[in-house]
C-alpha cells in the first residue's frame, strides 16, 4: 500500500514538474527591452510588462504614450514597438523538427520595427503581419509599419 | 376866296415836300450777322413774307461760317445731345443719353463701354471687360480674372472670393478632388486628399542586402525590394500605394522608439567536441567565456544549448552522445553562475548536420553544442 502511495506521488510530482515545464515551453519569446509604460493583454486581464517577462500565443503587447519595447522570440525573430501601439501575437508556432511553423501578428496601431528570424528562412509564407488594411508577407528581411489611429 | 387859295397852294406843294422828306426805306438785304440765312433780329418792316415774329435767329453770332442750321438759326444738333453737329464727335448719341463736351457719352470707368451700357460701372482702371463693361471672367466661376488667384478653375467647381476652388478640410486638395473630405487638420495627404491608414518601410540588413516583403490588400498586392522603400495604404478596397524610397533619416525619426527598443541581437557560439567525446576542450572555454558576458550584460533569461554529433555511429548512439554534450556545457554553465532554470536544452543526434555528409563520415564541424544567448 505505502509503496503504492508512493508511485502516485511520484506519478503526481512528475505530473507537476511536467506541467510547469510545459507552461515554460509555451512560452514563445521573452520581453527583451523595456521603456516607459507598456502592459499585456493576457487571459482578458491586464498585466504590467517587466523587463524579461515571458510571452504567449494571442497576448496583446500595448504601449502608453512613453512605453516602448523590445521581444526576441524562439526562433531569434525580433519585434519592437514605439508608444501608443497595439500589437497581437495571433498565432506563434516553432517546431522545426514536426514541420509545424506559423508566425501571425497584427498591428491594430502604432509603430512596429520586425526583424525576421528562423520562421521566415524555413517557411516564408507562414510568416505574416497584419494592419487594419493589409497583409504584409517576408521573403527573410526586416520592416517597419506605422498605423494611423484614424 | 382869294386868301384861301394861296394856302391850298402851299399845302399842295408842302404835301410832297413833307411826303418825300420821309426817311426813304432801304431795301437792303435784312442783317444776318453770322450769315447763317436766318435774319439776327425781327422788324416788321423787313418782314416781307408776313412770317411769325419767332423765326428770327436765335443764335445771331454763335454760329460758325459754313455750319448748317435749323429754322432758329442755331447750329443743328441731330441727335439733340445738346452738342452742335459740327463738334459732335459721337453722332447719333441715343436719347438721353449724357454725353462730355464732345458730344459722346460718358465713360466714368474708362472700360471703353459707356455708362449707358456698363452694366459694370466702376471697373478698375486697366481691367479688361466683355461687351457689358464687366470684368471677363474666363473660368466663369463668379470671381473677375483680375480678382481670380486661381484661373482656369474647372466648370462648376465652388470657388471661395478670391476665385479658388474650395478646400473644406483644408488639406491641401480642394473639395471637387478630395476622397477624403474630413482629414484631420494637420495631417499629410496624398494626391487623393486622403491621408494614409498605414506606411510599411523596408529595412537593409545590418550588411546592407535587402529581401523582399509583400504589402496585399482586397485590390492586390505591392512588392517592395529595395533599402528604405516604402508603399502606404488607405483603405482596405485600394491597391497599396507605389512604392517609393524614403530618405533614411525620416524613416529613424518616425520609428525612432520602435528601432531603439529592438532587443540586441542573439549572441551565438559554437563549442566542437572530439569523436565520441563529451569533453570540453581548453578551445570551448573562450567561447564559454563570452557566453557568461553575454548573459551578464543581456540580462538574458533564456539559453539555449543544443548538442549535435557528426554521421559516424548509431543514432541513438548519436543521440545520447549529443545529449551528453549539451549537458556538460550547461553543467559548465551553471558552475559559473547561470541559473539552471534559464537554460534550455535541445540534442539532435546526428539530425541537422551544419556540414551535410553521407552516413558515416568523420566531419568535425558537426560535432559540436551551439549557444544561443538570448
Amino acid at each position: 500500500m505505502r509503496s503504492f502511495i508512493k508511485i502516485i506521488c511520484l506519478v503526481v510530482l512528475v505530473a507537476c514538474l511536467d506541467a510547469r515545464l510545459t507552461q515554460a515551453d509555451d512560452s514563445i519569446g521573452a520581453i527583451k527591452k523595456l521603456n516607459g509604460a507598456a502592459t499585456f493583454v493576457r487571459d482578458k486581464t491586464e498585466l504590467k510588462v517587466k523587463l524579461g517577462d515571458p510571452v504567449f500565443m494571442k497576448d496583446v503587447l500595448k504601449t502608453g504614450n512613453t512605453g516602448s519595447l523590445g521581444v526576441t522570440f524562439k526562433d531569434n525573430s525580433m519585434i519592437s514597438v514605439g508608444p501608443n501601439t497595439v500589437y497581437t501575437i495571433d498565432e506563434y508556432v516553432f517546431k522545426p523538427s514536426e514541420q509545424k511553423l506559423a508566425f501571425v501578428s497584427n498591428i491594430s496601431k502604432g509603430t512596429l520595427n520586425f526583424v525576421s528570424g528562423s520562421l521566415t528562412k524555413l517557411a516564408p509564407d507562414a510568416v505574416k503581419v497584419k494592419t487594419p488594411e493589409g497583409t504584409i508577407g517576408f521573403r527573410g528581411t526586416r520592416c517597419l509599419v506605422k498605423v494611423e489611429n484614424n | 376866296m382869294r386868301k384861301t387859295l394861296p394856302a391850298l397852294i402851299l399845302i399842295a406843294l408842302w404835301f410832297p415836300l413833307v411826303v418825300l422828306s420821309c426817311a426813304p426805306i432801304k431795301a437792303s438785304v435784312p442783317v444776318d450777322s453770322d450769315r447763317d440765312g436766318v435774319p439776327d433780329n425781327y422788324d416788321y418792316r423787313y418782314d416781307l413774307h408776313f412770317t411769325s415774329p419767332q423765326y428770327y435767329d436765335k443764335c445771331p453770332t454763335s454760329t460758325p461760317m459754313g455750319v448748317k442750321v435749323d429754322k432758329h438759326g442755331c447750329p443743328l444738333d441731330t441727335d439733340q445731345d445738346t452738342v452742335p453737329d459740327y463738334l459732335d464727335k459721337c453722332p447719333g448719341t441715343p436719347t438721353g443719353v449724357k454725353v462730355d463736351k464732345d458730344g459722346c457719352p460718358l465713360d466714368t470707368d474708362q472700360d471703353n463701354v459707356p455708362d449707358y451700357l456698363d452694366k459694370c460701372p466702376g471697373t478698375p482702371a486697366g481691367v479688361k471687360v466683355d461687351k457689358d463693361g464687366c470684368p471677363l471672367d474666363s473660368d466663369m466661376d463668379d470671381v473677375s480674372d483680375y480678382l481670380d488667384k486661381c484661373p482656369g478653375t474647372p466648370a462648376g467647381v465652388k470657388v471661395d472670393k478670391d476665385g479658388c476652388p474650395l478646400d473644406t478640410d483644408k488639406d491641401g486638395v480642394p473639395d471637387y478632388l478630395d476622397k477624403c473630405p474630413d482629414t484631420p487638420p494637420g495631417v499629410l495627404v496624398d494626391q487623393n486628399g486622403c491621408s494614409p491608414t498605414a506606411r510599411i518601410v523596408l529595412l537593409p540588413e545590418p550588411d546592407g542586402k535587402v529581401g523582399e516583403i509583400s504589402v496585399t490588400t482586397a485590390a492586390g498586392s505591392q512588392m517592395l525590394n529595395k533599402p528604405w522603400e516604402a508603399t502606404e495604404l488607405v483603405s482596405a478596397d485600394q491597391l497599396p500605394s507605389a512604392p517609393k524610397v524614403m530618405d533614411e533619416t525620416e524613416v529613424r525619426k518616425i520609428f525612432k522608439e520602435a528601432l531603439a527598443a529592438q532587443p540586441d541581437p542573439s549572441v551565438v557560439r559554437i563549442i566542437y567536441f572530439k569523436s565520441g567525446s563529451a569533453a570540453l576542450t581548453s578551445g570551448a572555454l573562450r567561447s564559454i567565456q563570452e557566453i557568461l558576458e553575454a548573459i551578464q550584460s543581456q540580462q538574458s533569461n533564456h539559453v539555449m544549448v543544443l548538442g549535435y554529433t557528426d554521421t559516424v555511429a548509431s543514432v541513438q548512439y548519436n543521440r545520447k552522445l549529443s545529449q551528453r554534450r549539451a549537458k556538460s556545457v550547461a553543467d559548465l554553465l551553471v558552475s559559473k553562475g547561470v541559473q539552471r532554470a534559464v537554460i534550455e536544452i535541445e540534442y539532435y543526434g546526428k539530425e541537422k548536420l551544419l556540414v551535410p555528409t553521407p552516413d558515416g563520415v568523420n566531419e568535425p564541424r558537426n560535432r559540436r553544442v551551439e549557444i544561443f544567448v538570448r
